[in-house]
């Protein structure tokens, strides 16, 4: 048995002690995929499982454990479980409220870069299977390999394997292999432009925001989009102008909220329309926090944030000598 | 339709350098790097190209042949938009009086240059180039919106005034294109100055206002006149068949006169809550829609002076039915998608007798999470009550 | 030159934006926004005032009760408003009048100064010191360094 029909069996025997389970379904356009949600037994042939599946999909934990009165499960894949396990830590959520089914997955495909490679034309269909993608345009067909289009978040992974939080584990059929990265090497590579080009390059960049807000809206650990102080006017912090300086500063404001937090799932760059790339400003502080504190986001249910923390005598902080 | 003229592809550059001289002209212009698509007027497009020749003179190019990514209407609707400035100033001769002064920003509403950076002259005529039949439907309802009944709106009309536009035909209709399920068409040129279709190795004209001729009299050398009916005609028709065959017609079970009062009458089902589970509030649909015409008024001071300003709204925000009082009727999500499927399908078409939703696909493209609107309507209006 | 026309030539017609030029133009008219801890920055910076010792006044003091109370955010909106440096100080670690308080700070505004390169601001333009009330010398002297230093990066 595949692993799209083990999953299936899976929930088949689990699902009548949940009330509702998110899942994984198909869409009309081409190279994606949609969330369902299922209730009942004839809608678990709806589900799938590919490396299409690049939604993290534990958006949805937050509002459903508050709606919902009984036990929530879902459909993850290992670096998710990192957003569920920070959200169990912060106290957002009850470990006993969520059945966390999480599937290994073999890496998945970053839909933006297979369009940019085929200079924007529109894509038809797509079939997809172990190892190529089948592209068909209005005047051409394409075969992709799957190995040169993973997301870029798939190079750096090291817990596909072994997740550090699941109830039940369905492994893949095939195991992920790609050339790993450091996780770090992309934002070792910006710093070392001058800082006149980073200005440049981050005003230029947000002068096309729109403050849609999706970066902000799917983020799993922001549960306080509807309460955000960037819309409201006491305490007024910020501008309702659509520009480029606002735009920025309310990034800023997002960075800090998740400063020590941020699991690096890159929903938030997916989600921009404009393809501002956002993780970088949030690997760039995780970064340092794990620099300096020695800490990594998402691993351990028991950990202490390092920022609500504190030592006496802190071993990586170099004081500024100026007097 | 007559086929009144024919531009060859590479006379196309140099008639739209030559229109520049004497009115802004806003295309389409594609950012290759960024991979946006979005118009943008021709100045800009210029000092864009100039500024980035060092690292990559292919990122910016005109492109006709696929959708925006945002529709034309910031041009006339800007995101953000200053009405007034006020300042208050005590009285001199009593110091008990505090006085207010206003200075109105609508003389800043015209801000539109041509020539280089040397020489900018302003000017009064625009010209919207390459925009699309269901853009062009969407912006007159916008008008219907901003331009009708007792209390029109100075700041859009005063933009809206003297523009041309000259529209492009659909060829190759997209997956998620839907005008004509809404009563539009991919060749519809009933609102444009001048209509186009890509044909072979240029363009013909389809449609010639009167008000427009001087556009292709005074470049005469660039167009042909001969002999056009024979050579295009039979090309011209089998595409125009094929691109309407193309766009699906999604709507089974419901005819279009029907729509908007299934959708009313549905109004409290339990379905509303199944089809909006996963929609996660974010103002993406919004704002590329080309026919949403929310906004905001918000007056900001600092010490004494400050500024009255409006600036783009999204029904999906929390805030968006907040009452003063601290009651907030549309709290949940699925509240407010059903506000605003109703609004698209329902209120406007009552009000006016068209829809408003005008098949663009936009929405559909751009949501992170796969909304499709063309689902939801169809399954609320297929649902008994 | 008369008074009135010396207030007309320090008015704020020099003064543009960090976020636009001043990162490399230079500028005669520096500002610097300082946090100060009620408890014992603010006093030593008062009674560096109180001893008549000379430094340039440049600074602006705004007086927080704590140095813990100090968000990230605030140095990044006086960034974005205009500042030249931002400059946050308070009781000196383990002497913190709420016991905790500057400790929470430290971590915090080390992450910050880390930060600041990514988005193109220059990390010499903030720091963050101890100064604590009878330190009014040392006071003095942070002042006056860092106005020297923030000049010396607008010049370039």
């Amino acid at each position: 048995m595949n692993m799209e029909d083990r999953l299936k069996e899976k929930i088949n025997n689990i699902i009548d002690e949940l009330k509702i389970i998110v899942g994984y379904t198909k869409s009309n356009i081409p190279l994606r995929v949609n969330p369902i949600f299922i209730e009942n037994k004839d809608e678990i042939k709806n589900l799938i499982f590919n490396n299409l599946c690049i939604n993290n999909l534990a958006t949805y934990a937050y509002t459903l454990s508050q709606e919902i009165d009984g036990k929530i499960g879902i459909i993850l894949k290992s670096c998710d479980t990192k957003s569920i396990v920070q959200l169990i830590s912060e106290e957002l959520i009850n470990r006993d409220k969520i059945k966390l089914i999480v599937v290994s997955c073999s890496g998945v495909i970053d839909y933006k870069k297979v369009k940019n490679s085929l200079s924007g034309a529109e894509i038809i269909s797509a079939k997809i299977d172990t190892e190529n993608i089948n592209i068909k345009t209005i005047d051409k067909s394409f075969n992709l390999k799957i190995k040169d289009f993973y997301s870029d978040k798939c190079y750096w992974c090291d817990i596909y394997e072994n997740p550090p939080i699941f109830d039940e584990f369905i492994e893949s059929d095939v195991k992920l292999s790609v050339e790993k990265k450091l996780k770090y090497e992309d934002i070792n590579e910006f710093e070392k432009l001058s800082l006149k080009e980073i200005f440049s390059f981050w005003q230029e960049e947000f002068s096309h925001c729109i403050r849609c807000y999706a970066c902000r809206n799917i983020c799993p650990l922001e549960v306080c989009k509807d309460r955000c102080i960037t819309q409201l006017e006491e305490p007024h912090w910020q501008t309702q102008k659509i520009t480029a300086n606002e735009a920025k500063f309310f990034q800023l404001i997002r960075v800090f909220h998740l400063a020590g937090r941020c699991v690096e799932c890159g929903e938030c760059q997916r989600a921009c329309p404009i393809n501002i790339p956002l993780l970088k400003l949030m690997k760039k502080v995780n970064k340092e926090i794990e620099r300096l504190f020695d800490y990594k986001p998402g691993l351990k249910i028991e950990s202490k944030p390092p920022l609500l923390t504190f030592k006496k005598i802190e071993e990586n902080i170099k004081e500024d000598k100026i007097v | 339709m007559k086929i009144v003229s024919f531009i060859k592809k590479e006379n196309l550059k140099s008639w739209l350098e030559k229109i520049s001289k004497v009115s802004t002209i806003y295309l389409p212009i594609h950012d290759k790097k960024k991979d946006i698509i979005d118009f943008l007027s021709w100045t800009d497009f210029i000092e864009k190209k100039k500024a980035s020749k060092d690292d990559n003179d292919e990122r910016y190019e005109i492109n006709l042949i696929e959708k925006t990514k945002k529709s034309p209407k910031y041009i006339f609707f800007p995101p953000t938009e200053k009405l007034f400035e006020f300042e208050y100033k005590k009285d001199i001769d009593d110091p008990e009086l505090v006085n207010i002064d206003l200075k109105t920003s609508f003389n800043d509403v015209i801000n539109i240059y041509i020539g280089d950076n040397n020489k900018k002259n302003k000017v009064d005529k625009k010209i919207i180039f390459a925009i699309r039949p269901c853009d062009l439907s969407a912006l007159k309802k916008v008008d219907i919106f901003f331009g009708e009944g007792d209390i029109k709106d100075p700041y859009y009309l005063k933009r809206r005034k003297n523009t041309i536009f000259i529209s492009l035909g659909c060829n190759e209709p997209y997956l998620n294109c839907f005008c004509t399920a809404v009563e539009g068409n991919p060749f519809n040129f009933e609102y444009a100055d001048m209509g186009m279709i890509k044909i072979e190795d240029g363009f013909a004209i389809l449609k010639l206002d009167n008000k427009v001729k001087f556009l292709i009299e005074e470049n005469k050398e660039l167009f042909e006149n001969k002999n056009l009916e024979n050579k295009y005609r039979e090309k011209i028709d089998i595409i125009m068949t094929k691109a309407v065959e193309k766009i699906i017609n999604y709507w089974s079970g419901v005819t279009i006169d029907d729509i908007h009062s299934n959708i009313e009458k549905n109004f409290n089902l339990d379905m509303w809550k199944t089809i909006s589970k996963k929609c996660i509030s974010c103002a993406a649909c919004t704002y590329v829609c080309p026919s949403c015409y929310c906004f905001n008024i918000r007056d900001e001071q600092k010490d004494l002076k400050g500024e009255r300003y409006r600036c783009w709204d999204y029904c999906m925000n929390y805030y968006y039915n907040l009452e003063a009082s601290g009651h907030n009727p549309r709290s949940e999500i699925y509240k407010r998608y059903r506000n605003k499927v109703n609004c698209k399908y329902n209120y406007n078409y009552k009000r006016s007798g068209q829809f408003f939703c005008v098949g663009c696909g936009r929405c559909i493209d751009i949501c992170p999470v796969g909304m499709d609107i063309r689902e939801s309507v169809d399954k609320i209006c297929r649902a008994k009550f | 030159m008369s008074i009135s026309e010396k207030i007309e030539n320090k008015k704020d017609k020099n003064i543009k934006y960090i976020t636009k030029d001043t990162i490399s133009t230079g500028n005669s008219d520096v500002k610097i926004v300082a946090f100060l801890c009620n408890w014992c920055s603010y006093v030593g910076a008062d009674t560096a005032g109180t001893e008549r010792l000379r430094q340039p006044e440049n600074v602006r003091i705004i007086r927080v009760p704590c140095s813990g109370r100090v968000n990230p955010l605030f140095i990044l909106k006086a960034f974005d408003l205009g500042a030249n440096g931002v400059l946050v100080s308070g009781c000196h670690p383990n002497d913190c009048h709420y016991s905790e308080g500057n400790f929470y700070a430290r971590r915090r505004l080390e992450v910050l100064k880390e930060f600041l390169p990514f988005i193109g601001i220059d990390k010499r333009r903030f720091t963050y010191q101890w100064v604590s009330a009878a330190e009014a010398q040392k006071w003095q002297n942070l002042v006056i360094n860092f106005v020297k230093r923030i000049k010396e990066i607008n010049s370039k």
